[in-house]
């Protein structure tokens, strides 16, 4: 049992927070007993909390996306969905993986969100080439919070 | 026995409990309610955490404010005090100095 301990001033008003952060997918059910003192009168009233935890699940509608041939200077964008097929809102973040940070030629829309269970999300990827005859490709992974790690090749 | 001003602060506990519903594993959701004292005199009130189910769930305010209590502990009648007696000091002080 954890113990804490706060004063009520006269006519004072105390906010009080309670966080739920679920460790693995199942119920939680859990107490909490608020101990009133005034004086030497004692009351006591206990808070009953409960929350469900669900693992987040996001698909994405390419793994692999391809730009072909393309001539510097010019720029070509596609797009990805990433759909959430799970109960939760899941917050998902993209990251490059194999990246010496000098080819810039891949960009995306977006590197971080939320998404709504049920919802998609569309992510454009902007191809712009900048080496004469160079062929690229960068791997990037989504990672989703709680949940799965999807992996995404861009080339061209 | 419960007085009737004890029963007022009992009542600001959610009465049906707090339900998070679905909630993303490793994601930290918050519901909040206030505390309101209506009495006279001053309350002290604890907070006993079942942190039996790998402590999934938390509240504050919990221990390690204790300066919120010291502050508490004050009427406005005790800050006048004090800020008197430390303005009289620094008047003390600075006649004395400089």
């Amino acid at each position: 049992m954890f113990f804490s301990l706060v004063m009520l001033k006269a006519g004072s008003k105390k906010e009080v927070t309670v966080t739920f952060k679920p460790e693995e997918a199942k119920v939680t059910v859990s107490t909490a007993i608020f101990k009133f003192k005034e004086g030497e009168k004692i009351t006591q009233k206990v808070l009953k909390m409960s929350g469900i935890g669900k693992f987040p699940f996001i698909n994405a509608s390419d793994e692999k996306i391809n730009f072909d041939q393309l001539t510097v200077g010019q720029q070509e964008t596609k797009h990805i969905t990433l759909r959430n097929y799970s109960l939760v809102t899941s917050k998902f973040e993209i990251e490059k993986i194999n990246d010496d940070g000098k080819d810039l030629s891949f960009a995306l829309s977006q590197k971080s969100g939320d998404i709504a269970p049920g919802s998609s999300q569309k992510i454009t990827v902007t191809y712009t080439p900048t080496q004469v005859g160079a062929f690229t490709s960068t791997q990037y992974e989504i990672r989703v919070v709680g949940g799965n790690v999807l992996k995404l090749v861009c080339s061209g | 026995m419960t007085s009737m001003n004890m029963t007022k602060i009992v009542e600001c506990i959610p009465y049906n409990g707090l339900d998070f519903e679905y909630c993303a594993v490793k994601q930290v959701y918050t519901k909040k309610f206030t505390i309101n004292n209506p009495l006279n005199s001053m309350v002290q009130f604890e907070v006993l955490l079942d942190t039996s189910d790998n402590a999934c769930f938390d509240i504050e305010p919990r221990n390690g404010k204790l300066h919120l209590t010291f502050l508490n502990a004050y009427s406005d009648a005790d800050y006048v005090f004090l800020f008197s007696y430390a303005q009289s000091w620094l008047q003390e002080r600075s006649y004395r100095y400089f």
